[in-house]
């Protein structure tokens, strides 16, 4: 295991547990995600993955524990969901979470959120800079769709329910990239895809890597995993039981026995 | 002092009965449907109308008999009220099943406008309150100055001996066991071989059979009835069935109790309390929506039972 | 002024037709549009109950037929998106020629005033039903703490009524506001039933809090609103002819109204809007790409109140008299089924939808009571047949110039 370069540290977490009503979701987990790189934690189904995501993004309440985030130490815990997005934070959803009747346009545009200004009082006296703020975000929204290739430029004025299901993926993805966030989150980002489908989404996730963002992601998909992934936490009962390389990781006996069950160890 | 609370404590027992079985109705359908089934006080109300009618009936026959009689209203009235509510929900919440929250619900708002308006228009007379028919009216049961009068004391049986009825079909029966089962996942119940579409027909027999049978308690209790008393006694249904958790039947039973206490301990304790009885049990139904939204009682894993 | 347009809620491409196709749709718009509102004359001109009946039954099967058949559906639609500009004027034009042309027939220009009147609370509730998606079985609180503020104030402190209007119309928001904070907890059904408590409890208070009330006895002898000396029920005359006093009202209401169609048209359109949306759409989604959720949906139950409120403070001024009998669950019920009727979101369908509920009921009086049964009836139907309304929101409001758009894939290319 490479040493833990502190300035470089985005996302630590320390003792965090959540106990929903006697069970250990997450037990005591600590974890440390670098600046710049693609992340990836596997483990089995209800290892508390997605609740780890949940916790961090504070859709839950952490029985203890702290998320502290970026270099101004933030306390994620502390924080309503809305201002972790706004401190740099966005997420996918694993059961996809698309705003279904609004324009794919219009999703990108809500991924800004964070960064538009103009409220109520805007709204009602439409201000120059308000028009502007608008024309502005549009084109950068086009941006970010743009990065996707065709497949949802092409669909820009449709509404998100007419896109396919791998589109929606990416739609989900375009979303979180439009709010600037300092880390994404991907929770599945290829879950029910074919083997196709995910070699292109493997590299969508590269190129949006490339363009300067850090990247947590959960994933079943070993290809995906080994293919992006610099770094790897394995998790069980909700806890950490490894970490390192893929190699390392997908290797360690404890992460075997997780996934195939001890008989399997002994063989 | 103590005479007083005893005088209350049979009151509050005596309406807490009638909320109870109208809860249980509620806490049925939205087992069942996921739908507040708003038209359920005016199948109460149609209870009451209907009550009366077969006792008008069994003056003109000639039936003397108090009990007979009043075993005849019950009777009738749930047969009716079960009849009525099963063509609701045949005719109105089948096709909307499924369907937006917002639509369930105006389509439950406008089937309770057509029931109440229909008797108004229709009933003779319909518009003005009708004075009910009362057996038992002088005969009480007299300890010192607490008053226990027959029909209460029938009131109250009869209201525990339904609420037992209950129980003993949904914990001992096939159709009780459906469901339980309907509610609890509508889909997985399908899976099994269970008829959904007879499921939530039963669901409807029975849980406005009930309220029909409040509805002659009703009458009986408080010896007059109105075309637009359905709303109330709806609001302070579904008030006892949220207490108790929507969905759970022994929620309701004693969500109903807790709001009669409510109204009882309003009217005794608060000079002038019987003008605003009405608004202390609305705002315990806002408290708990918004802080105990699964009920007072949690239980989550025995949700009917 | 591409806000003002409020009959689509579509967003029009580039226009390329010739001088002679658009004269071409103008003509045949103008056609159908005083067809409509010929119609809508006689309709709103029959005085016998069975005749509106007829009426209304012929409008439906018409609607029916129109329904059934896509291309007709589609060419009326385009027709409307390619003319916008005309079909609002007339609409315009339309709605400021009405009471002249009824200035022997005062009631209908008052119900004129009524329709405004409900169109305004129905654009309110719209915003927080329609836009942002949250339930509210309550929306008669708003009217009624717009109605007792602006009346009492009139009544006891001699507040002129234009001062009194817009107090009313933030005393219903602070109302809205009362209870946007428990219902921040609460979703769907729940919501429905907090709102609806919220509704009952108020009802109880308007009728035993006499010292704000009057309780059961009403407010009475409302003074109409006044400018200077002249109050609204002197009629105006110009050049030798009197116009009815309702004409004063009717103005009054209209203009209201029209202001309200504008700010719920920006509103949609905004930064606001889409936010609302996605939160109507997707809760938790909005809520984590740094949307405010529990700020916005109080602006939404606030802004919503205030048009209540509005509409109940012209309500208590014209028609001089409020009871709590006004302010009933049926009310509320009434509002909703406007809003929903109409088409939830689509701002033209929902002041349709306010119009009709206004009009019908009050040319069926002969009915009387059956009205209800009928109302109930109808409501149900519509639930099953079309709860979707009359005038379903489409979308697509933000579109791009397909230009634009193929540039951009162009430029970016599949790999």
């Amino acid at each position: 295991m490479e040493p833990a370069d502190l300035d470089n540290t985005i996302l630590k977490c320390q003792g965090l547990t959540k106990n929903f009503g006697g069970v250990l979701a997450i037990n005591n987990l600590d974890l440390e995600v670098q600046k710049g790189k693609i992340t990836a934690i596997i483990g089995p189904n209800g290892s508390g993955k997605t609740t780890f995501f949940n916790l961090v993004m504070h859709l839950y309440d952490a029985t203890s524990g702290q998320v502290v985030f970026g270099t101004e130490n933030t306390n994620l815990l502390e924080l309503p969901t809305h201002s972790i997005n706004r401190v740099g934070l966005a997420r996918t959803f694993q059961t996809l979470r698309l705003f279904l009747n609004l324009t794919v346009l219009e999703n990108v545009l809500i991924g800004m959120s964070s960064q538009l200004n103009s409220g109520f009082g805007a709204a009602l006296i439409k201000p120059k800079w308000a028009r502007e703020e608008d024309k502005l975000a549009e084109e950068k929204a086009l941006e970010i769709l743009s990065l996707f290739g065709s497949r949802l430029i092409s669909m820009c004025n449709e509404p998100a329910s007419s896109l396919s299901y791998a589109n929606r993926r990416r739609m989900e993805i375009a979303r979180c990239v439009a709010s600037q966030p300092k880390l994404i989150l991907l929770d599945e980002p290829v879950a029910g895809m074919n083997p196709t489908e995910t070699r292109e989404v493997i590299k969508d996730i590269q190129k949006i890597h490339e363009a300067g963002h850090t990247i947590l992601l959960i994933e079943h998909d070993m290809t995906l995993v080994e293919g992006v992934a610099e770094h790897v936490f394995a998790f069980d009962h909700g806890s950490k039981i490894a970490e390192g390389q893929f190699k390392e990781v997908s290797n360690h006996p404890a992460v075997v026995e997780a996934y195939l069950g001890k008989q399997a160890l002994k063989q | 002092m103590i005479e007083t609370w005893a005088q209350q404590l049979i009151n509050g027992l005596t309406i807490g009965g009638m909320y109870t079985l109208v809860a249980v109705g509620f806490t049925l359908f939205f087992g069942v449907l996921r739908l507040i089934n708003f038209a359920h006080g005016e199948v109460f109300m149609l209870g009451g109308f209907v009550g009366l009618v077969v006792a008008w009936s069994a003056e003109g026959l000639g039936i003397t008999n108090g009990i007979i009689i009043v075993l005849l209203m019950f009777l009738i009235a749930m047969g009716v009220c079960a009849i009525i509510g099963a063509v609701m929900e045949r005719f109105a919440y089948r096709p909307v099943r499924g369907m937006p929250v917002l639509i369930m619900l105006v389509t439950s708002l406008a089937v309770g406008i057509v029931v109440r308006e229909a008797v108004k228009e229709f009933f003779p007379e319909g518009a003005n309150p009708h004075a009910f028919f009362s057996p038992f009216k002088y005969e009480s049961i007299n300890f010192g100055s607490v008053i226990l009068d027959y029909t209460q004391l029938g009131l109250i049986i009869s209201s525990l001996l339904l609420v037992y009825g209950v129980h003993l079909l949904v914990t001992k029966t096939w159709v009780g066991r459906a469901m339980r089962a309907t509610s609890e996942d509508l889909d997985a119940a399908r899976m099994m071989g269970i008829e959904s579409d007879v499921v939530i027909r039963n669901t409807f027999f029975l849980g406005s059979a009930l309220g029909g049978a409040a509805g002659v308690m009703n009458g009986l209790y408080y010896l007059s009835i109105r075309f637009d008393m359905g709303w109330v006694m709806a609001i302070k249904g579904f008030t006892a069935a949220v207490i108790g958790g929507l969905g759970n039947v022994y929620g309701a039973m004693f969500g109903g109790y807790i709001v009669a206490a409510v109204e009882v301990l309003t009217v005794a304790l608060i000079p002038e309390g019987s003008r605003y009885k009405d608004v202390f049990v609305f705002l315990l139904l806002i408290l708990v929506l918004v802080f105990r939204p699964s009920g007072l009682l949690k239980t989550p894993a025995q949700k009917m039972g | 002024m591409p806000e003002l347009d409020f009959i689509n809620d579509q967003i029009v491409r580039s226009d390329t037709r010739t001088l002679k196709e658009k004269a071409k749709d103008w003509i045949i718009l103008f056609c159908c549009q005083s067809l409509i509102f010929g119609v809508f004359l006689v309709g709103i001109a029959l005085e016998d109950a069975l005749l509106v009946t007829g009426f209304l039954l012929l409008i439906i099967l018409v609607a029916i037929i129109w329904n059934r058949r896509p291309d007709l559906n589609q060419w009326s639609q385009e027709l409307l998106r390619n003319n916008r500009h005309f079909a609002n004027t007339f609409l315009v034009l339309i709605l400021v020629l009405y009471p002249f042309i009824f200035m022997d027939n005062p009631y209908l220009i008052h119900l004129g005033a009524l329709a405004a009147i409900f169109a305004i609370m129905a654009l309110g509730l719209n915003i927080t039903l329609g836009f942002c998606g949250l339930l509210d079985v309550g929306f008669a609180v708003y009217f009624a703490a717009g109605a007792y503020t602006s009346s009492q104030l009139a009544v006891h402190f001699d507040v002129s009524f234009w001062i009194g209007l817009p107090l009313g119309g933030l005393m219903a928001a602070l109302f809205g506001f009362a209870i946007a904070w428990p219902a921040l907890r609460v979703h769907d059904h729940y919501l429905a039933l907090v709102t609806l408590g919220y509704g009952l409890i108020m009802n109880l208070l308007q009728r035993n809090f006499t010292f704000l009330t009057n309780g059961t006895d009403g407010v009475i002898n409302i003074p109409p609103p006044a400018i200077g000396e002249w109050d609204f029920i002197q009629p105006i005359t110009i050049g030798g002819i009197e116009f009815p006093f309702q004409m004063n009202f009717y103005f009054l209401g209209l203009i209201l109204a029209g202001l309200t169609v504008l700010i719920s048209v920006r509103l949609r359109d905004s930064n606001l809007g889409r936010q609302w949306e996605a939160i109507r759409e997707e809760e938790i989604a909005a809520k984590c790409f740094g949307i405010n959720v529990p700020f916005l949906k109080i602006i939404a139950f606030s802004t919503g109140a205030f048009f209540g409120g509005i509409g109940g403070a012209v309500f208590a001024h014209m028609i001089g008299f409020v009871h709590p009998d006004n302010f009933v669950l049926l009310t509320s019920i009434m509002i909703l089924a406007m809003v929903i009727i109409g088409g939830m979101g689509n701002i033209f369908g929902v002041v349709l939808g306010a119009v009709a509920l206004t009009l019908i009921p009050e040319r069926l009086r002969e009915f009387e009571d059956l009205r209800m049964l009928l109302f109930g009836g109808c409501l149900v139907l519509i639930m099953i047949y079309r709860p979707q309304g009359l005038f379903p929101s489409t979308r697509r409001r933000r579109e791009l110039k397909s230009d634009r758009v193929n540039e951009l894939i162009k430029k970016s290319g599949r790999k």
